[in-house]
């Protein structure tokens, strides 16, 4: 009698007799990675797997049957994106993150205006009714006698006569706007201003006061200089300083010029050559874009137009090389 | 298309080129479709649409070469088919078979046995557990390294080769118990 017999209870399951198993995974070498790695890409296998036949086999199988069609016929909406070739649209989170940027702020508004105590309230709804008015009265968009009014307040019939002097500022604004600014017509165009004004003071040497173009301030400035020369003018400049117009040079008591700045770079030529940038400067194209498609398969095509014609590899022109639905 | 050449592809794309659109979408959707076949997806082309669609329109987001915008398409492909399965609620279905017939022609005879073998390979695959077939089908279909796989399916490099390695030995019983057709 051996010790299995001698322990054996006849009310419990008996053992399986030992070596049961030669089917199961034990008959199997383990798969090292390299040879997992061998399979998977379909590649020769290692030196004594060719046991491993059957499994290469079948994972060749798998590619064959599931990669080896065209492409699909792209639905209706892909077939328009990859036709208008448009560039990638803003990324959901930017949308999200602006959409939350405009929730912090309404309710950073709604929590103030609900602390706020009732003065600071009152306080707020004027300012938003100025702010509002004030921004339609600049716009010329009030109803006629309220218009009226609001320019008295504001002096916007100064502004809206502006003298010729603002016309020059504004033409430099514009041509440094449009980016065509020439140095040399400036200058020159300055200095036969200040010598006109020079010829207009009667090189007396007295001082433009009115630099904003306010004829009405101007002819207070004279006025006040001739009776007291001495005193700084009480009335104070009606017209706001017209855009551009401190480029023009001042003049010295004896009616020399005095250089506003430093010297332009127009004085010797072309900003251009002073590092503006050229019109028309191809700013378009992101850094690292291929200038055209891949050699070899577009070669002569332009990327952002259609699609190369005829190229081997490619889709004909017009057709791709999708599966046709019956 | 090799990878370098695709690299610049990629780059066009991301700069908006129609021609480059179109050309990932012939060089990809083949092995993205059949790789949401092989998962038994129930609408395969429509879905690899949406993958398409949904790559293009988010590639600002995308930064890499081109095995990286193959890695980032298949983790599209792996989360819509995984809404997919999620809508219909029920175990991944086998595709149905004619539209793996439609894929081969010529001799009759050679579509039968093509067919036979397609059934074949399909009904081994749909004998795996799905994370084991989900592996395999990334690692031989889409030729996604190991840690390329790990970032799809979300899970780590380790989890990633014992599920290979488990459903390559349950394959390979099968496959021996079956034989392979001569």
């Amino acid at each position: 009698v051996n010790g299995s017999q001698r322990y054996f209870d006849p009310t419990r399951t008996p053992g399986a007799p030992a070596g049961d198993d030669q089917d199961e995974m034990r008959t199997h070498r383990m798969l090292d990675e390299r040879t997992v790695e061998a399979v998977l890409a379909g590649r020769s296998l290692p030196e004594g797997r060719e046991e491993l036949h059957d499994l290469a086999a079948f994972c060749a199988d798998v590619r064959a049957t599931f990669d080896g069609a065209p492409a699909p016929a792209p639905s209706d909406e892909l077939a328009a994106f990859i036709a208008a070739g448009t560039a990638a649209e803003p990324t959901p989170l930017t949308r999200r993150t602006s959409r939350m940027r405009a929730q912090t702020l309404r309710r950073v508004v709604v929590t103030k205006l609900a602390t706020a105590g009732l003065l600071a309230k009152a306080g707020m709804a004027v300012a938003a009714t100025a702010t509002v008015v004030g921004g339609v009265g600049a716009a010329g968009a009030l109803p006629t006698p309220a218009q009226d009014a609001f320019d008295r307040a504001v002096g916007n019939e100064a502004r809206a006569d502006l003298p010729e002097e603002a016309g020059f500022g504004q033409d430099v604004s514009t041509d440094a706007r449009d980016g065509g600014v020439d140095g040399g017509e400036i200058s020159d165009e300055a200095r036969a201003r200040a010598e006109e004004r020079r010829d207009d003071d009667g090189g007396n040497g007295e001082v433009d006061a009115t630099e904003a173009g306010s004829e009405r301030g101007l002819e207070n400035a004279r006025e006040r200089t001739a009776d007291t020369p001495a005193r700084v003018p009480d009335e104070t400049p009606v017209g706001r300083p017209a855009e551009g117009e401190n480029r023009a040079p001042e003049t010295t008591p004896n009616g020399q010029e005095i250089p506003a700045g430093p010297p332009a770079a127009g004085d010797e030529g072309d900003l251009d050559a002073a590092g503006t940038p050229p019109e028309g400067t191809p700013g378009g194209q992101p850094e690292g874009t291929p200038a055209g498609p891949p050699d070899g398969v577009n070669e002569g095509e332009q990327p952002d137009e259609a699609p190369p014609s005829g190229t081997p590899g490619g889709p004909p022109s017009g057709t791709p090389n999708y599966q046709s639905h019956p | 298309m090799d990878d370098g050449t695709l690299d610049d592809v990629v780059a066009a794309a991301r700069a908006g080129a129609s021609w480059a659109f179109e050309r990932l979408y012939v060089e990809l959707a083949p092995t993205v479709a059949g790789y949401l076949r092989s998962q038994g997806a129930a609408e395969p082309d429509d879905l690899t649409s949406e993958v398409f669609l949904a790559a293009f329109r988010n590639l600002g987001r995308f930064s890499g070469d081109a095995a990286g915008f193959r890695s980032w398409l298949f983790t599209i492909a792996h989360r819509r088919l995984t809404d997919e399965r999620r809508r219909r609620g029920r175990r991944p279905a086998t595709a149905p078979l004619e539209d793996v017939e439609g894929l081969v022609a010529g001799d009759v005879e050679l579509e039968a046995l093509a067919s036979i073998g397609t059934a074949r390979v399909q009904r081994i695959l749909d004998a795996l557990p799905a994370d084991q077939r989900e592996v395999l089908a990334l690692r031989i279909l889409a030729d996604l390294t190991v840690d390329q796989v790990a970032a799809v399916v979300g899970k780590s490099p380790g989890a990633v080769k014992a599920l290979q390695r488990r459903g390559l030995a349950r394959l390979r019983r099968m496959t021996e118990r079956e034989g392979m057709p001569s």
